[in-house]
């Protein structure tokens, strides 16, 4: 089985245990760190941004405590896993990677952010982390317009598009609708169907569009430096031929360009093991659990990859038009 | 005068029609309360308070989440409001058994105990950290009753029942919050909103005006089809009957009392079985907390000239950034035509 498949069969076994565990009795608490949606009402566990939101909307010496008894856990499962939760379980992601698929499968071409462009776009993710993080202080202590901030709980979870686009796509299409309860729920609410609309059109455009802006992304590659789960580049090896660069979803040039550095985990890479899988250099990427080489880069695997047998088939194919020529030329 | 007499015995006739059509006369319909029910009320006029009563009310309904609830064992008094209590005959209980199913699942008698003005309560949960959906039910015998008049004596059973919530912060969340006990020994019949079990852990015993619900009958853990449930508000006596389907399920639709002045209000759903086969009489109660809808008259002027400013705000934002951002344009492309000028001279 191929690195690809084998992401390919966790991130549909992820999707339906995560947004579907409930039915067999699995719950994993409120400290997921991947979009298990709490809307998804069959779910088997919750985002921890609502945790998150939660305990900051009611600053209480209890929600302190319990922020900080799941904060440990959350901390100790990104520990365990690092970005591989964007690239191997997330739902939201998964679905990202199917509409890619889709795209792919009917001939559309991707298109790819300049730096310039993805630079640029960095400030997005900072909003939505700060609506995570200082909206809900607002909420928690409602000193002006209140009527607004109450309506408030939660906040980033009202924007992000997996409260609208995971429930639809477990069969619950009540949530694809503006809220008119109130004006802050239709604010709201119209923006979440926005992003939701700029997802599903910008993941057939580019893949993995959403993992731009999103903050959950962004809390976890602050734990790039000390997660077990790592990917490694030997300069010795690397003959910088980009291959890494056209495969990586994520559009992460340093990994070519770098040298010099052998630990090669971005902030941005969801560590879907593309770029290994794809080096057609042999031990030139290497992914590493724990300081253990678990999945390294090969020319057979390269090869493989493109329906050629070995390298060695490889020659023999090659030789025999030679011969062919050869025998040729003495004849005339 | 005949007109006068229609229009002032019909109206009568109906009321008291109807308010004997929960069940026999001479079968009393017992069911639990929730004792100071407020403290589990989400205020709706929150927005109107300023920001520490916000607080403060936010925690008292913490607390009142977390602390234990207490329920008492109530006797309708059909000729006044539902809250009208009657004493509980005590000879009557000492025949009854009083369970309660955990979020676990797992099934447990419980004693009634009294304090001062409640004769018989009980105190739910036993394990505070224990959280999800509660079930508490009685199951009170008693024989003696011809209750068709066909010479033969009917034995009694009354099942009342209660779907309390409990939360805790942090609390161990149970592995299996149902919503009938499935021990058709102990409670043969009950009531209970159709949830789907493994998608809510909390919740059943709150329903909100103007949505709809469906409920089941169940009678020996099988629905029962056919059998006629009463539904009826506690302040305004509005009541409505209802014939379970071949599923044993019907659908209610609890309306907005605009008559009262709190924003919460109870039903009591009363299902009643005569098994002829065996003689027995069955009676389930279910109450459930109604949650009115908000006053569509309340003022959203705040919230809208909130958004009002912000949306302009940015908009202006925008706008400005974009003139900056062609000044800049045109001062660099200006500077970069001067600057080949003054090479080219």
């Amino acid at each position: 089985m191929t690195i690809s498949k084998l992401r390919w069969s966790i991130l549909i076994s992820s999707f339906f245990v995560l947004l579907f565990g409930a039915y067999l009795g699995l719950y994993f608490g409120y400290v997921l760190p991947t979009f298990s949606c709490c809307y998804v009402s069959s779910r088997a566990g919750t985002c921890f941004l609502l945790t998150l939101q939660q305990t900051i909307g009611a600053f209480t010496w209890e929600s302190i405590v319990v922020f900080l008894e799941r904060f440990t856990y959350f901390s100790l499962l990104v520990i365990i896993m690092g970005r591989g939760w964007c690239g191997w379980i997330c739902p939201l992601g998964f679905f990202q990677d199917l509409l890619d698929l889709t795209r792919y499968k009917l001939g559309i071409g991707s298109i790819r952010f300049s730096k310039k462009l993805r630079n640029g776009l960095l400030w997005i993710k900072w909003v939505f982390l700060s609506v995570v993080l200082i909206v809900p202080l607002w909420v928690a202590f409602p000193f002006f317009c209140p009527c607004v901030a109450l309506n408030l709980e939660i906040p980033y979870c009202q924007l992000c598009p997996g409260k609208y686009i995971l429930p639809l796509l477990v069969g619950n299409p009540d949530r694809v609708a503006v809220n008119f309860k109130n004006n802050t729920n239709l604010v709201m609410s119209t923006l979440g169907l926005t992003f939701s609309a700029a997802l599903i059109w910008g993941a057939f455009i580019k893949r993995r569009f959403w993992c731009l802006f999103c903050p959950m992304g962004l809390i976890i590659s602050w734990y790039r430096k000390i997660s077990f789960f790592k990917l490694r580049k030997n300069d010795l090896q690397c003959t910088s031929c980009e291959i890494c660069y056209n495969t990586c979803p994520m559009e992460i040039e340093e990994v070519y360009k770098s040298r010099g550095r052998e630990d090669v985990t971005f902030g941005e890479c969801n560590l879907c093991l593309k770029c290994v899988e794809n080096c057609p250099e042999k031990s030139a990427l290497e992914a590493v659990y724990l300081g253990k080489t678990i999945y390294r880069s090969s020319s057979i695997n390269f090869f493989k990859k493109r329906g050629i047998k070995s390298s060695v088939d490889t020659c023999k194919m090659v030789e025999v038009p030679l011969q062919i020529q050869i025998k040729g030329q003495k004849q005339s | 005068m005949k007109l006068f007499l229609l229009l002032f015995f019909l109206p009568t006739t109906l009321v008291f029609t109807s308010l004997t059509t929960y069940a026999e006369k001479t079968v009393p319909i017992y069911y639990w309360q929730l004792i100071d029910q407020d403290r589990y009320i989400y205020r709706s006029d929150m927005d109107q308070l300023n920001w520490r009563d916000i607080r403060k009310q936010r925690e008292l309904s913490e607390t009142a989440n977390h602390d234990p609830k207490f329920l008492s064992l109530n006797l309708l008094d059909l000729d006044s409001a539902i809250h009208g209590l009657l004493p509980v005959d005590g000879n009557m209980l000492d025949r009854a058994i009083a369970l309660m199913r955990d979020p676990n699942g797992e099934i447990q008698q419980v004693s009634l105990s009294a304090i001062a003005n409640q004769p018989h309560f009980v105190k739910i949960p036993l394990d505070d950290d224990l959280t999800g959906r509660y079930l508490l039910g009685i199951h009170i015998t008693s024989g003696g009753h011809d209750i068709d008049k066909d010479g033969d004596l009917d034995a009694i059973h009354i099942c009342a029942k209660h779907i309390i919530s409990h939360y805790r912060n942090g609390g161990k969340v149970g592995s299996a919050s149902v919503i009938f006990f499935d021990d058709a020994q102990q409670m043969p019949f009950e009531i209970a909103p159709a949830i789907d079990t493994a998608k809510s852990r909390y919740g059943g015993g709150i329903q909100s005006t103007h949505r709809s619900y469906e409920m089941i009958v169940r009678y020996m853990d099988q629905p029962l089809a056919g059998t006629k449930v009463t539904v009826v508000s506690s302040e305004s006596r509005w009541q409505k009957s209802f014939i379970t389907d071949s599923k044993g399920r019907f659908r209610v639709m609890p309306t907005d009392d605009r008559l009262i002045a709190k924003e919460w209000q109870n039903y009591l759903y009363v299902a009643t079985h005569h098994d002829l086969e065996h003689n027995a009489y069955y009676l389930t109660t279910l109450p459930v907390m109604v949650y009115k809808n908000r006053p569509e008259w309340s003022s959203k002027a705040m919230g809208f000239t909130y958004w009002a400013i912000i949306g302009s705000a940015l908009s202006l934002l925008m706008v400005v950034g974009l003139i900056r951002r062609d000044s800049w344009y045109n001062s660099r492309s200006l500077t970069i035509f001067e600057n080949h000028r003054i090479k080219k001279n």
